[in-house]
């Protein structure tokens, strides 16, 4: 009966609440999620054009749990490789229980225009899964590009699913969001990030969020966010320990509550 | 006296023969402008603006001063004057007031701010206090307003219920006295439209009175006040009377700028105590504030069981009608407690304690939503608070403890994160059985219990032209509230941008939106609660044509939606234009305002021009227009004189406002003079 509980709140948020955006990793998440003009690994599930300032290959891993569920969590995976100025990425995420579930794998392909401009493509492939129930697979494009107008000042817009793909089974009434991401990002100083997105899904109204990346020491960044639609806040914090990254985010929602999550990962 | 009477008269004759003087300043009323625009709409910054005009005549001495002084200066932000203290202690004294820019937070804006208000020269003001010295070198200024609206209301007409029982003029007498930082004193008569004026019932001989004298900064006793005074410490969650700042587009706002011990000086009615405090330094770094106050209070009653009993306290200082003049001050209140302070330039640590006993019991009244509110007598406050600077990082909060009663503590952290972006954060958790009558801490709610939130905001400057502001605030009120019958949250959300290429251009945006829940307005046999959305589009310019003409224009719009009816709008747009040349005697203001609005619920209020030291926040509801003109003539030197006209226009009424403030027609006109004599 919980589990049945379970799947109708998973249903019920992601067809309205619109489960658009898949975890972005606990950074960008900590940042509440104002990724669009952010450089980040997890920009593969955000603006693909920001995987272009990575300078070695890089692995990522993001668990993220829901706690008004025992099982519901996320699993993230994410792989940058550059290449001649090109990155190649991949990505894969899963969310739900055992009984529902959700995959999102996908492979992108950036390219940097000189040292200002960067563009990304990214196909995904999408999967539901409900034990005794059926599936549903099909397939969407993200698109972005990214602009540095000044040192300080960088841009950032992304497309979700323009071309309004839809899963093909007719059992399956959930649908991929097309929405719109347009950001801004203040580089402060060397030790500050200043973030802002507007997103715009179709069937919903504007939402803005906010976000500060602040690298207290070397090895410590502290973040915090805020986002509009549902109002919900954010804190994480980073260490950054050579190669190996640790994130923490928390995340809080007045509906869900808390949704803690954790990554790491690890440049080459 | 009387020889000074004789020569304002002979003042007043000559006066077109007295040489034309610099204008009034500017600054503050530009200064108290920009703060008033980022406040609600309730505050009554009399007080500072005499601050502001006090230190502008006496600026402080930045090599020798205090935090609580520099605190007064609202627009100084804890963390600058943390840095301050911390610049001079390791750099030595200020050499140069240049030498602010190298201090970190110091923003050139804060700097063009502080810089009228600022010295590094020990002043060579006499301030032994004599006989000779206090009439020689103190500063008088009295103040004499009269005001009134011109339509009669239905309050005064022949009604046989209740009705206004006195005139509708409303006077304001305030003479003030200040020698050097040594001594001030004060007077202040009021009468509110509709009172009576001299000897009316419970009335000696005015309506209110209030005054006070203080001696200051004598040897180990740096402050001593007869008479009202307000008291104001740490996070304002203990012990804090009079206005707090709270959130506001200033998003350090909510770190509170307490300033301890002050004289009263307002005509507030309410927002005060009365009696006797001092603040007395027993140690290095540690002060002792006592004091004692006994006060009467205006309070409705309730018969329970055949006693009579405290429901609310009136805090509006209205005494018009019968039933207002009989719950006047029948209600005593005493209070006494202290207050230890121990500070450093970096730590500052204070505990509170003090006791409130009434001379009637009080009742939590009938409502599920009141079961925690204060029932009996008396109450015994305690609380502690803190601030501490770690680096960029200036840490404060307070705890609060009513005694039998609940718990409430608030904390938070100012950072400096570059030195363009400062961020803010504030946690709090007020209990609902919080039981504080001298509470303003940062709350969602206008009284800080029965409310938990989290708060955070972002000021950026990337640069001298941009300035940006964001915050947002998340709120639970654990207990039901007055129409709200259920457990509920909410949250707020502002943005501003200020664009300001020129001395002389500047552009605002300002986006605010706030959710909250209400009960339903349909009749239902169980109120459920319905999602309450305002929001606020603001956008407006600033600009000068010469020296002498200054414009602004605004337009705002307003949209109110709950539960699922429509949403409904209210706009207000504007046009002000203000005259000052700099050698002229005479200069005035103009607003013409149109306003429509759905409904009261998408009222919308903006601060308006007024005489010194009153302040006005006009209030733009229904259709219609708004108009006022100010003007001000320097009669003499040491005299000047105000005017004010205002009226509202109201569309398709046959009536303007309600119950015995009724109005027949459409108009309702004010008009307000005022004269000062500083001497």
């Amino acid at each position: 009966m919980r589990k049945f509980l379970l799947v109708i709140i998973i249903v019920f948020l992601g067809v309205n609440k619109s489960w658009s955006q898949y975890n972005q990793g606990a950074r960008l998440t900590a940042m509440g999620n104002a990724s669009a003009a952010v450089y980040d690994i997890w920009s593969l599930n955000a603006n693909p054009a920001g995987i272009t300032r990575l300078n070695s290959p890089m692995a990522a891993a993001n668990y993220a749990r829901y706690l008004f569920g025992d099982e519901l969590s996320e699993q993230n995976f994410a792989f940058v490789l550059p290449f001649n100025g090109n990155f190649a990425g991949l990505s894969v995420n899963r969310y739900g229980i055992s009984e529902y579930n959700e995959i999102k794998a996908g492979l992108g392909l950036a390219k940097k225009f000189g040292e200002d401009l960067s563009i990304g493509v990214k196909v995904n492939l999408h999967q539901i899964k409900i034990t005794n129930y059926g599936d549903a697979t099909t397939f969407s494009v993200d698109a972005g590009v990214n602009y540095a107008l000044s040192k300080q000042i960088g841009l950032g817009l992304y497309v979700n699913n323009p071309s309004s793909q839809t899963y093909k089974s007719s059992n399956i009434a959930t649908h991929i969001p097309t929405v719109i991401h347009f950001g801004a990002t203040y580089t402060a100083s060397n030790k500050l990030l200043v973030a802002t997105t507007v997103s715009k899904d179709f069937d919903q109204k504007f939402d803005v969020s906010v976000g500060v990346d602040y690298r207290f020491y070397e090895i410590l960044s502290l973040r915090g966010g805020i986002s509009a639609k549902p109002f919900k806040q954010y804190v994480g914090i980073g260490l950054n320990y050579e190669k190996l990254v640790l994130d923490v985010a928390v995340q809080s929602h007045p509906q869900i509550g808390y949704t803690p999550q954790i990554g790491l990962s690890y440049a080459f | 006296m009387r020889f000074r009477l004789l020569v304002l008269f002979a003042l007043l004759l000559i006066g077109f023969a007295a040489k034309a003087q610099t204008q009034e300043d500017q600054l503050i009323k530009d200064l108290i402008e920009s703060i008033a625009e980022n406040l609600p709409e309730d505050y009554d910054l009399s007080e500072l603006q005499d601050r502001l005009t006090y230190y502008r005549k006496h600026p402080i001495n930045l090599n020798n001063t205090t935090a609580e002084e520099l605190k007064t200066l609202v627009f100084l932000s804890p963390l600058q004057i943390s840095n301050l203290f911390e610049h001079i202690r390791k750099n030595g004294k200020l050499i140069d007031l240049l030498e602010l820019q190298s201090i970190p937070e110091f923003d050139i804006q804060t700097i063009q701010r502080l810089l009228p208000f600022a010295t590094l020269e020990q002043s060579a003001m006499v301030d032994k206090i004599t006989a000779a010295n206090l009439l020689k070198y103190g500063n008088n200024d009295l103040i004499l307003r009269y005001g009134r609206v011109i339509e009669k209301s239905k309050g005064y007409t022949d009604l046989p219920g209740s009705k206004y029982l006195g005139t509708p003029d409303r006077y304001l007498f305030r003479y003030r006295y200040t020698y050097s930082n040594r001594v001030s004193a004060s007077l202040v008569f009021e009468k509110d439209a509709g009172e009576h004026f001299f000897r009316g019932p419970k009335q000696k001989p005015f309506d209110f009175l209030s005054g006070h004298i203080a001696f200051l900064n004598t040897g180990r006793f740096k402050k001593i006040v007869l008479g009202d005074y307000t008291m104001q410490f740490g996070q304002a969650l203990t012990l804090w009377s009079g206005f707090a700042f709270g959130k506001s587009p200033d998003v350090t706002g909510v770190a509170k700028r307490d300033v301890g011990l002050r004289p009263y000086t307002s005509a507030n009615e309410f927002a005060f105590l009365r009696g006797a405090a001092m603040t007395v330094n027993i140690a290095k770094n540690i002060d002792f504030s006592p004091f004692v106050s006994h006060r009467k209070l205006d309070a409705s009653m309730t018969t329970i069981d055949g006693v009579n009993m405290v429901s609310t306290i009136n805090e509006t200082g209205l005494h018009r009608t019968q039933s207002e003049i009989n719950n006047k001050n029948n209600l005593e209140q005493t209070v006494y407690g202290g207050v230890l302070q121990y500070r450093t330039s970096a730590l500052s640590i204070g505990a509170v304690a003090y006791h409130t006993s009434f001379n009637r019991t009080f009742t939590p009244g009938t409502g599920l939503y009141r079961i925690h509110n204060f029932t009996g007598k008396e109450l015994t406050n305690v609380g502690a608070h803190y601030s501490y600077t770690y680096k960029n990082f200036y840490f404060f909060g307070e705890f609060g403890k009513s005694l039998d009663a609940g718990l409430a503590y608030v904390n938070g952290a100012l950072v400096s994160l570059s030195s363009t972006v400062s961020a803010v954060l504030l946690h709090r958790n007020y209990q609902k059985n919080y039981h504080n009558f001298f509470n303003q801490a940062t709350a969602e709610a206008s009284e800080a219990f029965n409310e938990k939130g989290f708060y955070a905001g972002l000021n950026i400057n990337p640069s001298k032209v941009w300035s940006i502001q964001v915050y947002g605030d998340y709120f639970k009120f654990p207990w039901l509230r007055f129409r709200v019958d259920a457990p509920s949250d909410g949250y707020e959300f502002l943005g501003q941008v200020t664009y300001s290429p020129t001395k002389t251009f500047r552009a605002i945006l300002r986006y605010k939106t706030e959710v909250k829940q209400q009960n339903t307005n349909l009749t239902v046999p169980f109120n459920y609660l319905d999602e309450v959305k305002r929001e606020n589009y603001r956008a407006e310019v600033k600009w000068a044509v010469g020296k002498s003409f200054g414009f602004q224009n605004r337009v705002e719009v307003v949209q109110f939606r709950k539960g699922d009816a429509k949403a409904e709008f209210g706009y207000l747009a504007y046009q002000d234009v203000s005259y000052s040349p700099l050698s002229s005697r005479l200069s005035g203001n103009i607003r013409v305002a149109y306003f429509n609005t759905a409904s009261y619920d998408s009222r919308i209020y903006a601060y308006e021009d007024d005489v010194l030291y009153n302040f006005t926040f006009g209030l733009y509801n229904g259709k219609g227009l708004r108009g006022y003109a100010n003007l001000k003539y320097r009669l003499a030197k040491r005299i000047d004189l105000w005017g004010r006209y205002a009226l509202y226009n109201y569309d398709n009424v046959e009536t303007v406002g309600s119950g015995l403030d009724e109005i027949n027609g459409k108009m309702k006109s004010e008009m307000r003079i005022q004269l000062r004599y500083q001497f």
